[in-house]
Order: structure tokens, then sequence, then C-alpha cells
């Protein structure tokens, strides 16, 4: 909760945010984009939050190869805009459609999203197989606007880079192929204790994961497994028989049994070996049954 | 600091301090129907229609709405005029204390202007972020389909209620 909050800007443009940011050092300042993260979880510390409201961060357009999605386009606009709309950006509507509830969905933005360091995550295992980048904006010399794009997810370093720069843009490179994400937790509307995602293009299947608690959560590619997919088959060719009990087998060596007070590290690796089973059944067209 | 917004289908103008979030603004401008649960997002008691799209108040800054079209449960009807979403709930005793009904009926407004013939399961999703301490959900969830039968009939939920 904002208790010492004695100022809120409200800027027209890009150039006008980045010039509020560099003011910002003898202030604690925050951007602040759907509220549904930084108006909740104690920032008594902040003096100065600068809305994104009416920067022109909303558009969702194609440009080459790549899916450019404004840093303000809610969870809401990812389930229902015809952008994504195709087989490859299925897990980025389930996970928005899985996220919370409606209310919460209206508001939450992917710039806030990718910008939230919280347990309870959906959206970032999908970013993580889609192999989604980030546009960031930061306040250069003389009034000039400094551009820099990084992978996503954020490793420490990328966290570096995130500090003091506004997120314009996630990008999503485009193409054939299919996508899903499965999640598991207490009741629909709770956060997921786990969730998986996977990506199937002609060059291969990748695959993420959020083993989560609820302060802290472990985004994690799964190379090994991915490998063990890539040895099977040309780009495209059916899996063969029994891949499933393979690819959890692999799971289970590869996922670490990280447990909190919610679930037993066990049973978070178990559940997660089955979703990602389920999420690699969907991408394949076959019966998600284990 | 001031906000200006559209409050119920009126301009208004919210004295507010930076720092104070819309459910407070909001009550102390008289329309306490909307009411303080978590205010965490978690209950949706506080919910209101903010350019038509159901939000939490308690995690909304009141500044944030400036500009905006908000409706509270107020905005859609009252005990003169109930909206018929309002007598849906009534009708099918999904009232008990009634203090989640609010949020629930901006919830169903805003499900019902986007599509007006809602399954069970799009009533379940529409009501999934409120809690309800004593009537359960069975009701609540035979009065949103209750409510969309009664506005196909009259057309009412496309107008945003009586406004
Ligand atoms: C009740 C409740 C339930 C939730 N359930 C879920 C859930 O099921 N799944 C899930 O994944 N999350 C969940 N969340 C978390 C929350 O919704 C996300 O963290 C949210 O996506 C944040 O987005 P926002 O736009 O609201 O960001 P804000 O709260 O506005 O900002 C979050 C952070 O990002 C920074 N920021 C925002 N936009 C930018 C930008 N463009 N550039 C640079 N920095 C920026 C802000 O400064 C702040 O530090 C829940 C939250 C609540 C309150
Ligand atoms: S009081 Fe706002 S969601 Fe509970
Ligand atoms: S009727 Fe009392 S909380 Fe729902």
């Amino acid at each position: 909760m904002y208790l010492a909050l004695e100022r809120y800007s409200r800027p027209a443009s890009i150039e006008e945010c980045l010039a509020l940011l560099a003011e910002a050092h003898d202030e604690p300042t925050a951007l602040l984009a759907g509220g549904t993260e930084l108006n909740v979880r104690g920032h008594e510390e902040l003096v100065h939050v600068i809305d994104l409201q009416a920067l022109p961060l909303r558009d969702v357009r194609v440009e080459g190869d790549l899916l450019r999605v404004g840093a303000l386009v809610t969870l809401a606009r990812l389930r229902r805009d015809a952008a994504f709309a195709l087989p490859l950006l299925e897990g980025l509507r389930e996970a928005a459609a899985g996220f919370a509830v409606v209310a919460l969905q209206n508001r939450s933005t992917v710039g806030g999203r990718v910008c939230t360091d919280r347990g309870d995550q959906d959206l970032p295992p999908v970013l993580a197989a889609l192999g989604a980048k980030l546009r960031l904006l930061r306040p250069g010399r003389a009034g000039a606007v400094d551009e820099q794009v990084i992978d996503y997810p954020l490793g420490a370093a990328a966290r570096r880079a995130l500090r003091g720069a506004l997120v314009a843009e996630v990008l999503l490179p485009l193409g054939e192929g299919q996508g899903a994400y499965r999640r598991f937790s207490r009741t629909a509307v709770d956060a997921p204790l786990c969730n998986a995602a996977v990506v199937r293009r002609p060059s291969g299947v990748r695959i993420a994961v959020n083993l989560q608690g609820p302060r802290a959560a472990h985004l994690k590619r799964l190379g090994d497994t991915e490998s063990l997919i890539a040895s099977w088959h040309a780009p495209g060719a059916a899996f063969p028989q029994g891949w499933r009990e393979a690819v959890r087998l692999s799971l289970m060596t590869e996922l670490e049994p990280w447990g909190d007070a919610w679930v037993s590290g066990e049973y978070r690796q178990d559940v997660t070996a089955t979703l990602v089973v389920r999420a690699l059944a969907r991408v394949l067209g076959e019966e998600e049954v284990l | 600091m001031k906000v200006r917004l559209t409050l119920n289908g009126e301009p208004a103008t919210l004295t507010c301090a930076p720092w104070e979030f819309l459910t407070e603004a909001l009550r102390r401008h008289g329309l306490i129907g909307t009411k303080r649960g978590c205010e965490t997002g978690d209950c949706g008691a506080c919910s209101v229609l903010l350019d038509g799209e159901e939000v939490a108040s308690c995690i909304l800054l009141a500044a944030q709405a400036d500009g905006h079209a908000v409706t509270t449960v107020e905005g859609l009807g009252g005990f003169e005029r109930p909206h018929p979403i309002q007598e849906a709930f009534v009708d099918a005793t999904a009232v008990q204390c009634g203090y989640c009904t609010p949020g629930m009926v901006i919830a169903t407004q805003a499900l019902l202007a986007q599509n007006p013939a809602p399954t069970e399961r799009d009533a379940r999703e529409c009501l999934a972020g409120h809690l309800c301490r004593c009537t359960g959900y069975v009701k609540p969830i035979a009065a949103v389909l209750q409510a969309a039968e009664r506005c196909r009939a009259g057309d009412v939920a496309k107008t945003g209620g009586r406004s």
C-alpha cells in the first residue's frame, strides 16, 4: 500500500516518461502499469509513481516474423485479441485465461508481468518457450532515448538491465508451430503451484516450467529433455511409441524437487512432469492422459 | 489532487490524496455499495466497472481513474428501480448478508454486456473472484443465468442499466 505516496504523474509521451524517470534519483519512484502488483504488496517506500496509461504502448502488430506486443496490452486482450489466435500462441492465451480472475486480467499488463519478480507466475514459462525478447527504453544523453533489446527470461544480468528502464514491447517470434500451457493450482482462481509451457516449431521443441511457491520461483528451460526429444526425430516427424515414459524419466532427473510450505518437492516435481507430458501431448495432437 | 471522471453516467470530481485507492474515494463520495474486503484484489467485494470492464477498486489508485467512466452498483439500480440483475439476485435467494452482492452484480453486468447468453461455465468464471461467506455459490450462479434471461428479454445489460 502506498502509505507515503506524495506524487502521481501521468506522462503523455515516452520522452516525458523517461525524463521523469531520469529525475527520480532522490525520490523512490516506480512505473505504474495495471497496478495489480505495485498497488498491492507493501510499497511504503515509494514517494512517486509514474502512471504509464497515457503512453502509446497498447499496439499489437506483426512486423516481419515478429509479433510486437505493447507493454500495456492487458492479459484480457491476450485472451481475446485476434492477433493471438494462432496455434503457436495457444499457450499464451491459456496462460492469460488461467491467470487469477477477470477483474485482474482486465488490469494486469504484459509489461507489468515481465517486470514482476514474484512466485506465482503464469506468463513467464510461455514467454520463455516462445523465445520472447523485450524492447527496453531508457533516458539517454541530452534528452535522447536509448533502446535495447534483451532476451527473456530475465537472468541476473538482464534484471540489472531492466533497472531504470521502461519495457516498451514484448517481441514474439512468429512462424508455424503449436503451443500449449498447463498449470496446477489449489483452486481455479489460485496462483499456480507449478506450470509448464511447450512450443513445437518445425525447428524443434522448447519446454519451460516454473516451479513456484509463495515467495520464490524457479523459471527453467528444460534443455536436457529438449535434447532428448531432438535426438528422436527429424523436425516435424512423429514421436516414437513410449515417448511419454521416456520424457517423464528425463524430467524426473532434470526437475529439482523444490518444496516449500505449500507442497513437498517430490509432489511438485511429479505434478510438473505430468503437466509437461500433457502439454507435449497437446502440441502433438494426442490425447492428454498419462 | 482532483480526479475528474464520469461517475455513474454523470461528470464528477473527487478530491483525493495521491495514495488513495478508488474504493475509499467512492465511499467518501457516498457510494457505499462498493465494499471494503480484503483490499488485496482477492475477494471481489470492491468491484466496479472502469470503462465497462470489471476492476478491483481496492487496488486501483483513485488517480488512475481520472478521465475514465466508473460505474458502481448504485449506477445500475437502487431500491426504487432495481436493475434486473439485482432483482435476479434477490429472486434466486442469492443474497444473505449481502456484503459480496454488489461486487457480484457488477461482475454480472460486465459479463452480460459482452456475452448476453452465458453458459454455466461462463457464470462460474464471472463469479470466480468473488468470495461469499454466507450464501455459497450455487444460488449466485443461478442468479447470473436468471439475470441473463431477464436482460435478454428487456435488453438492459447493453445499455449499462438504468442510466
Ligand atoms: C489477487 C491477485 C492475484 C494474482 N494472481 C496471479 C496469477 O494467478 N498469476 C500471475 O501470473 N500473477 C498473478 N498476480 C500478480 C500480478 O497480477 C502480476 O504481477 C501483474 O501481471 C503485474 O502487472 P501490472 O500491469 O499490474 O503491473 P504493476 O503492478 O503496475 O507493476 C508491476 C511492476 O512492474 C513494473 N512495471 C510495470 N510496467 C512496466 C513497464 N512497462 N516497464 C518497466 N517496468 C514496469 C512496476 O514498476 C512494478 O515494479 C496476482 C495479483 C493479485 C493482486
Ligand atoms: S476488497 Fe478489493 S478485491 Fe477484496
Ligand atoms: S451473502 Fe454474505 S458474503 Fe455473500
